[in-house]
């Protein structure tokens, strides 16, 4: 056998079987010195009982067989271990600590019990047995004894404990040694108690054979590999078992907001009215009329008032506000001789229809990035959908409209509102009343035109588009996308048929640009998708003669009958083949058989 | 020193070579003489007969070796009257279904009968032309911008 240094992390303690820290002593490293030449002297053993006086009684036994193949290089690394902790929790007949590596259980475990407590001189001292429980592996009970305290050399006593295990066989292979300090502080492992200058044979012929040692995660010499310490290594994000992860299918849903409260006509700052086409011309008279020397209340309020400068805005909405009665028109607090409905609502919502998804093909090839959705949309323009998103829903569309200066948020929403995006915008078409307002609304229609500009024509190759969102109210133009270069693929070069080279070839392009504002009332009312999905070329009875994506885990015999099969990985035990022949069954399985 | 009397069952085998459970039907059991040294992936029998006996002969089990064997087409042997040389090839599969591979368990690539479609592997291919479709929305009752209307908006 071959005895190797296991993980100190798997090194656990109970006290009479509840589980206790496992101090940090046990973690630290130290390099045992010639511990197996050491040892193999001390393997001539012989039992024998201590001075009383001393408190001690203890012999010893060692399984010599256990321990034939030792090389030194399996005592090289290892950790100290100050036993003295023990005696913290051995106090009576009752208690014990139990030590044992957790990856095979207590039945490889050292039993430390309280064995006695001496009292001499107004010193307590403490001993205890050691018990090893060795699965599989010859073993005995090795009683050793400790004490705590000092004794009246003015020496330190401590003993230091450590688990060797062996890797092939999970034998815990468990060696103590007794070690004597100095008031230095150095470790004298070969010595028996007493002072250095004891042999064994001045001491009663009695030896100390246990060799003990923690095995410690073992710790390269530092070296100038930059990377080194430098986190957590790769052997300590091992595990057994199944993955950890914590599955949360759950999803919130988003609905679309409430309409805001805030009506802003309610502050009286400004009235809100909704006139038909006689309406708007009779405000245009009353604007324009003559002065008339007989109407003094009329000539007089238009002499110190400007009525046009008190119109805030005379827009176009693409739908009829809700109104009320007709009312007076007031022109910054002078009546008019017009009177319009008054709008009832400050935001109006324009549902605009749905659109079913299903899947065409009933495989991938029916998300993203293989199935590509573009929707169009009044007043906005173009914007990319996630088939993954609405594939086996309804994708719906509304427009929140602020009656008062014509923006709007359209919200894109599937089935039970939930809102996969928001866009902004600007519906109404602005009346100009004077010059001024002229040369500003040309000067906003030219601005969005520049902007659409770029949204026209060959975005960049890719299969995928990013959403660039522009300063013009919002409005969201697509255009670049991953992989520019891929436009070098589509110039003459072969393009494979697989389905991921068709989708990296392939150039997008854009539908529309802006379209909001004045211009997107001359625009599509309507939204509506357009929809790229990729042709899959299969032949008939594909499976039949190369299979279908599986990537599961199945006992062949439920597969007898099944037809053709390939795999992936499998362990090929019990089957009395030579090493060749089951490489070449493992390539013949890889390929696929039919079973 | 030929081995002689090795029990060998002869057979037509009409199977695909990647079958596991291959379609057999059992033409001759003779003793043969085995030739040259003891090869368990491809041996050599001595049999007595013509090349026609055995023309239609392409598989065998051995059931001292435990093993099946794929047969090349028989070989007469040179100045020995009455005596041809079949040579077979193990076929592992066969062996190793007959000995205990279905009771292994094992990740499957790919499967004829059991699949997931929508797994991406890389094996399928599909054409430049994508299939384009343009669907317009459906509006129900009420639904749509509807007829335009003017707004005033006046301060005081």
């Amino acid at each position: 056998m071959t005895y190797y240094v296991r993980d100190l992390k798997h090194i656990k303690l109970k006290h009479n079987g509840v589980d206790i820290d496992v101090p940090d002593v046990f973690k630290s490293f130290h390099m045992i010195n010639n511990a197996l030449s050491a040892f193999r002297t001390e393997l001539a053993t012989t039992t024998g009982t201590m001075d009383p006086s001393y408190g001690f009684n203890h012999y010893n036994r060692v399984e010599c067989n256990a321990f034939e193949n030792l090389r030194n290089e399996d005592f090289t690394r290892g950790a100290w271990f100050d036993g003295e902790f023990l005696f913290q929790y051995l106090k009576t007949g009752a208690d014990t600590v139990t030590l044992y590596n957790d990856q095979y259980g207590t039945d490889f475990a050292i039993n430390f019990r309280f064995y006695n407590h001496y009292d001499t001189g107004g010193n307590d001292y403490y001993a205890m047995t050691i018990e090893t429980v060795l699965g599989g592996v010859s073993h005995g009970s090795y009683v050793m004894t400790g004490y705590h305290g000092i004794d009246s050399g003015g020496w330190y006593r401590k003993f230091y404990f450590g688990v060797l295990t062996d890797k092939d066989t999970a034998t815990g292979i468990f060696y103590t040694i007794s070690v004597l300090e100095n008031s230095n502080g150095v470790a004298e492992y070969t010595v028996d108690y007493g002072s250095p200058s004891y042999t064994r044979a001045d001491w009663n012929n009695y030896k100390y054979q246990y060799y003990l040692m923690f095995a410690d995660d073992y710790s390269p010499p530092v070296s100038n590999d930059p990377y080194a310490n430098t986190g957590e290594a790769a052997e300590d994000q091992l595990q057994t078992g199944p993955a950890q992860g914590d599955p949360d299918d759950s999803s919130d849903v988003i609905n679309i907001p409430s309409k805001p409260s805030l009506n802003l006509s309610a502050c009286q700052m400004i009235n809100v009215y909704v006139p038909d086409l006689t309406g708007v011309q009779n405000v245009a008279s009353y604007l324009w009329t003559n002065f008339d020397i007989h109407d003094v209340n009329n000539t007089l309020s238009k002499v110190f008032t400007d009525p046009s400068q008190c119109i805030l805005s005379l827009h176009v909405l693409p739908f009829t506000p809700e109104s009320s009665s007709a009312i007076t028109v007031t022109f910054g607090g002078f009546a008019s001789s017009v009177s319009l409905p008054p709008a009832s609502e400050q935001y109006h919502d324009v549902d605009c229809g749905s659109l079913s998804f299903s899947e065409y093909w009933g495989n991938y090839l029916d998300y993203n990035p293989y199935t590509r959705i573009c929707l169009c949309l009044p007043f906005i323009g173009q914007v990319d959908v996630d088939p993954d998103e609405v594939m086996g829903k309804t994708l719906k569309v509304k427009y929140r409209v602020d009656v008062i200066t014509g923006s709007f948020v359209c919200f894109v929403y599937v089935d039970g509102d939930k809102v996969l995006g928001q866009y902004a915008g600007n519906m109404a078409q602005q009346v100009p009343i004077t010059s001024a307002d002229y040369s500003r609304l040309n000067a906003a229609i030219l601005g969005v035109a520049a902007t659409a500009a770029t949204g026209f024509g060959i975005a960049a190759a890719g299969g995928f588009s990013t959403p660039q969102t522009t300063s013009d109210g919002g409005l969201t133009i697509q255009g670049g996308g991953l992989n520019a270069g891929a436009l070098g693929h589509f110039a003459g070069s072969v393009i494979g048929s697989g389905v991921d080279n068709i989708l990296n070839a392939k150039v997008r392009v854009a539908h529309s640009g802006g379209v909001s504002g004045t211009p997107g009332i001359m625009g599509l009312m309507k939204p509506y998708c357009i929809i790229h999905r990729a042709r899959q070329s299969v032949p008939s009875d594909a499976n039949v003669f190369k299979g279908y994506p599986c990537n599961a885990k199945f006992n062949l015999s439920d597969l007898e009958g099944c037809g053709f099969t390939s795999v992936r990985s499998i362990k090929l035990d019990g089957l009395k083949l030579s090493d060749d022949e089951l490489g070449e069954l493992r390539q013949i399985l890889a390929a696929g058989v039919y079973l | 020193m030929p081995i002689n009397n090795v029990e060998v069952d002869l057979y037509e085998m009409t199977s695909d070579r990647r079958v596991a459970a291959k379609s057999t039907t059992l033409i001759y059991q003779k003793d043969c003489t085995l030739k040259g040294d003891v090869d368990l992936r491809n041996p050599a029998f001595i049999l007595s007969g013509n090349v026609e006996t055995y023309a239609t002969i392409n598989y065998m089990y051995v059931p001292k070796f435990k093993r099946y064997y794929f047969v090349d087409p028989p070989r007469v042997l040179p100045g020995e009257n009455g005596l041809v040389e079949i040579t077979g090839h193990c076929d592992v599969l066969s062996t190793a279904w007959a000995s205990g591979l279905k009771s292994l368990d094992a990740i499957v690539d790919k499967q004829e009968t059991y699949y997931n479609l929508y797994l991406n592997d890389g094996s399928f291919q599909a054409c430049v032309n994508d299939i384009v479709q343009t669907k317009e929305f459906t509006l129900g009752t009420g639904e749509g911008f509807g007829s335009p209307g003017y707004v005033l908006v006046v301060a005081g």
